[in-house]
């Protein structure tokens, strides 16, 4: 299904006339997955906006990039996640608290004056063991762990080997449970 | 939960496959009212905002652009010339035409060092012997005896025994005679 569309998607794009209803189509088919999928990589919806909002200014001036090696969605799963990394970075080194959180405090902070939040005591812990994890395991985590994402896709997403992705992952897990059982993991 | 990815989760911690699956609650993030209706306007006017900062002409007006008549050849080089004695490009091109000159003339004169050996074979005999005799103390004596044992050496001496016997009696007196003779 999502195929045909992104072929219905592309020929709208390809043409000056109707490229703007296939940008439109584009996001209305793909904004809420990749929104939710850099929510939880920035976690706060303010910051989730402005990535969000730069990685589809970057699509519609970009699009003719596209060179359909790989799927359009994961294109641009492509480019919300370096989009969300690069944003997280330069948070990182702006605000230097947040540059070491070790147990998750500043994300269960930010969680509890976050407005635009609805989850659960359990939701607030995962999130804060996510926030112990570096930006690129916190985003193998979350594709595998929630987007369900074949390792083949995701190695075209983050531009790493398949054998990494699954250690990484593996790693990943081990330290969101040790964070849940409060053991220490290296 | 998709199967493969259940297993793969399981294996590695039973603990989050559990949590998973009894609490994966989706929609925890919430957004602002109609966010989803009003991003895709708010991307475009900004994303051609910024197209018109970089492009202020729209292609469009550059393509129906009209365009100019090529200038003939013979007009393009008179107003190259004419461009050039303009007073604002007339000094900037003498000052170029003087440090070419200048340079010109500085390569053409400058004296070329010549090896030593060259400048040597130059010099007369006279003016060599005359160097050496007003600058005989700046020279190492070590080097004079090594150089003459080389050229007494490397000269053919062809003197015969009537000839030093010749120079002997013309040169030496009766005297230095008995003198040799008590040395020996």
């Amino acid at each position: 299904m999502k195929e045909i569309n992104d072929e219905h998607i592309l020929d709208l794009l390809n043409n000056q006339g109707t490229y703007e209803r296939g940008f439109r189509l584009l996001m209305h088919t793909y904004q809420e997955p990749l929104y939710k999928h850099v929510r939880r990589l920035v976690v706060s919806h303010d910051d989730a906006n402005d990535v969000i909002q730069n990685t589809f200014i970057k699509i519609f001036r970009n699009i003719e990039r596209f060179e359909g090696k790989s799927k359009l969605f994961t294109w641009l799963y492509r480019i919300a996640t370096n989009e969300a990394i690069t944003f997280l970075n330069s948070k990182n080194r702006k605000e230097t608290d947040t540059l070491d959180d070790p147990n998750g405090s500043y994300v269960a902070q930010s969680l509890k004056a976050d407005t635009f939040f609805d989850g659960d005591d359990i939701q607030k812990k995962l999130l804060q063991a996510l926030a112990t994890l570096p930006d690129k395991q916190k985003a193998v985590f979350n594709l595998r762990y929630y987007d369900e994402m074949p390792y083949e896709e995701m190695s075209q997403v983050l531009d790493t080997s398949v054998g990494a992705l699954k250690a990484s992952y593996h790693h990943a897990v081990k330290k969101v449970e040790a964070f849940f059982k409060g053991v220490e993991i290296d | 939960m998709k199967e493969e990815f259940e297993d793969e989760l399981r294996a590695i911690s039973p603990f989050l496959a559990n949590l998973k699956k009894e609490g994966n609650k989706d929609d925890v993030f919430k957004v602002p009212q109609n966010y989803f209706d009003t991003l895709a306007d708010q991307i475009i006017e900004k994303a051609q905002a910024k197209e018109k900062q970089a492009y202020p002409l729209s292609k469009k007006a550059i393509q129906e652009a009209p365009t100019m008549a090529k200038p003939h050849f013979l007009e393009l080089v008179r107003e190259w010339i004419e461009s050039l004695l303009q007073p604002r490009y007339a000094l900037g091109f003498a000052t170029a035409l003087v440090i070419a000159v200048a340079g010109w003339w500085f390569v053409n004169n400058r004296n070329v060092a010549l090896p030593v050996e060259s400048e040597m074979a130059q010099l007369s005999h006279e003016e060599i012997h005359q160097y050496i005799t007003e600058n005989i103390d700046d020279f190492d004596e070590e080097l004079i005896l090594k150089n003459q044992e080389l050229a007494d050496t490397e000269g053919d001496i062809n003197i015969s025994d009537d000839d030093i016997q010749k120079y002997l009696e013309e040169n030496i007196d009766e005297k230095d005679i008995k003198e040799l003779e008590n040395k020996l």
